[in-house]
C-alpha cells in the first residue's frame, strides 16, 4: 500500500552543502555549488491541459456540451445499422421465396398440360388388378411360376404392391415436378393387363415399357393364345423389394421428361 | 488513495520541470515533451507513485530514450535539430560558470557519470533514488559521482586557461 503524496516531501531538506556531498573535498563541494548556481531551462509546458487533468475533467469536452456520450451515440449507430440490415435480410428472403413459389406454379401447370400417350392409358397400376392377377395366376404355367413368386413376396412383405412403392416415392422426394412425372411416366412396377389382346398389341406396349421387358417376350409369345392375362411387364429375374425400391430411386431426372 | 490535484501538480512543475528537462536533455532533442508526457502519465496515475520525483525521473528517462529512437530513424532531421538547439541551461547571472562552458565539460562526461550529476546536482535526487535509476548500487553511484565532479572539475581547470590563451595569442598577433 502506498503513502498518500506529499508534495512537500519531495523537497529537499536543507541546503546542497548538508546533503549527501558532505564527504566531497573542498573542491569538488565548491564546484557542485557552482553548477547548482546555474538553473536549467524551464520547459515550455502546457499547463492548463495539466491542470485539467488534474482536476478530473479530462482531454474530451464535458459531456454536456455534446448532449450525448460518444458511447450513446455509437450505441444509436450501432442499434441503427442492425435493424436495417435484418429489415433487408427479411425483405430478401420474402422475394426470394415469393419467386421460387411463382416458378414451381408455372413448372406444374406445364407439366400438367401434357397429353398421356396410348401406352399410358393403357396401362393400369397393378394395385387396381392384384386382386385379379393373383386369382388367375394360381392356374399359371410353370413360365409364370417365377413372376408369381415375385408377386406374393411383393404382397406379402408390402400390401399394395408397386403402388405402395410409388407412395413412398412420393414420400421421399419433395418435389412436385417430380411425383407427378413419376406419375406419367410408365415404369417397370405397372402392370399392364393383357386381356384376350392380339400379340401385336402386347409387344407394342411391351416395347414401349423398356428393355426389361424384353426377357419376358418368349413367354408372351408362346402363351399368346392363352386365355389367361399374361403380366409382359414382369422381369425375367425375380426383384425383392429392396432392388425394386433401389431402381425407382435411382432413375435419372433426364428420362423423366 | 486521491490522485495528484492541482497544487501539487503546480509545486512539482515549479520545483523539478527544469531539472527534468535538463535530464531529458541528454537523450533527445525535445525534452519539453517527454516531460510533458511524463507529467500526464503520473496525473493518470492512481494511487499516485510512493516517490513521485524519483518515478518522474524513471519516466522521462523512458520516454527520452524512446524519442531518441524515433530520431535515430530520422537522421538528417535530429542533426538539423542539434544543430539549431536550444542552451540546456539559462543565462547565468555571474560569470563565474557560464552555460556554454557546462554544456561543454558534461558533454564530454561519460553518459552514465553525465546522468548521475545532473540527477544528483540539478535533480537533487539522494544517491539511493540515482541507483535506483541508473540500475546500479548506492556505493557505485557515489563512487562515480566523486569521479564525475573531479573530471568536470580538471576540464574547467583546464579550459580557463586554454580557453584564455587563445584570446591572449591573438590579442599578441594583433
Amino acid at each position: 500500500m502506498s503513502e498518500p503524496f506529499d508534495p512537500d516531501s519531495f523537497e529537499p531538506a536543507g541546503g546542497p552543502q548538508t546533503r549527501d556531498a558532505t564527504g566531497l573535498p573542498a573542491p569538488l563541494a565548491d564546484l557542485q555549488l557552482r553548477l547548482q548556481q546555474l538553473r536549467p531551462r524551464q520547459p515550455q509546458l502546457d499547463l492548463a491541459l495539466l491542470e485539467r487533468l488534474a482536476a478530473g475533467g479530462g482531454v474530451s469536452p464535458p459531456r454536456a456540451a455534446t448532449g450525448f456520450s460518444k458511447m450513446q451515440l455509437a450505441l444509436a449507430v450501432a442499434a441503427a445499422w442492425l435493424c436495417g440490415a435484418i429489415f433487408g435480410a427479411a425483405l430478401l428472403l420474402s422475394t426470394g421465396f415469393r419467386t421460387s413459389d411463382a416458378l414451381t406454379q408455372g413448372q406444374l401447370a406445364a407439366s400438367d398440360a401434357r397429353v398421356p400417350t396410348a401406352a399410358a392409358v393403357e396401362t393400369v397400376p397393378a394395385s387396381d388388378e392384384m386382386p385379379d392377377r393373383g386369382a388367375v395366376a394360381d392356374t399359371a404355367t410353370p413360365q409364370t411360376a417365377t413372376a408369381e413368386a415375385e408377386r406374393q413376396d411383393a404382397q406379402r412383405t408390402k400390401p399394395g404392391g408397386p403402388k405402395r412403392l410409388l407412395e413412398i416415392n412420393e414420400r421421399f422426394w419433395e418435389s412436385p415436378l417430380r411425383v407427378n412425372s413419376l406419375r406419367l411416366q410408365p415404369s417397370e412396377q405397372v402392370f399392364i393387363r393383357a386381356p384376350r389382346q392380339p400379340n401385336e398389341l402386347s409387344v407394342a406396349s411391351r416395347s414401349a415399357n423398356g428393355p426389361g421387358a424384353d426377357a419376358t417376350s418368349a413367354t408372351a409369345a408362346s402363351h399368346s393364345d392363352s386365355a389367361r392375362p399374361i403380366n409382359l411387364m414382369q422381369p425375367a429375374t425375380p426383384k425383392s423389394r429392396q432392388q425394386l425400391l433401389d431402381d425407382l430411386l435411382n432413375l435419372p431426372t433426364s428420362d423423366l421428361y | 488513495m486521491s490522485q495528484i490535484d492541482e497544487q501539487q501538480l503546480r509545486c512539482i512543475v515549479a520545483g523539478h520541470a527544469a531539472a527534468l528537462a535538463l535530464y531529458a536533455r541528454q537523450w533527445c532533442s525535445s525534452p519539453d515533451d517527454a516531460v510533458q508526457e511524463a507529467l500526464i502519465e503520473l496525473l493518470e496515475q492512481n494511487p499516485p507513485p510512493r516517490d513521485a520525483i524519483a518515478w518522474l525521473f524513471t519516466t522521462v528517462r523512458r520516454r527520452a530514450l524512446n524519442q531518441t529512437r524515433g530520431e535515430q530513424r530520422r537522421s538528417q532531421h535530429q542533426q538539423r535539430a542539434a544543430a539549431g538547439r536550444e542552451p540546456w541551461f539559462q543565462p547565468a547571472l555571474d560569470a563565474n560558470l557560464t552555460s556554454a562552458e557546462v554544456e561543454a565539460v558534461l558533454e564530454r562526461l561519460d553518459p552514465t557519470d553525465r546522468e548521475i550529476v545532473v540527477a544528483k546536482v540539478w535533480g537533487e535526487l539522494s544517491f539511493e533514488q540515482i541507483a535506483t535509476l541508473v540500475q546500479r548500487s548506492s556505493s557505485h553511484v557515489h563512487r562515480r559521482y566523486h569521479h564525475a565532479l573531479s573530471i568536470l572539475h580538471n576540464y574547467l581547470q583546464s579550459e580557463t586557461p586554454s580557453s584564455q590563451q587563445p584570446s591572449a595569442t591573438r590579442v599578441r598577433t594583433l
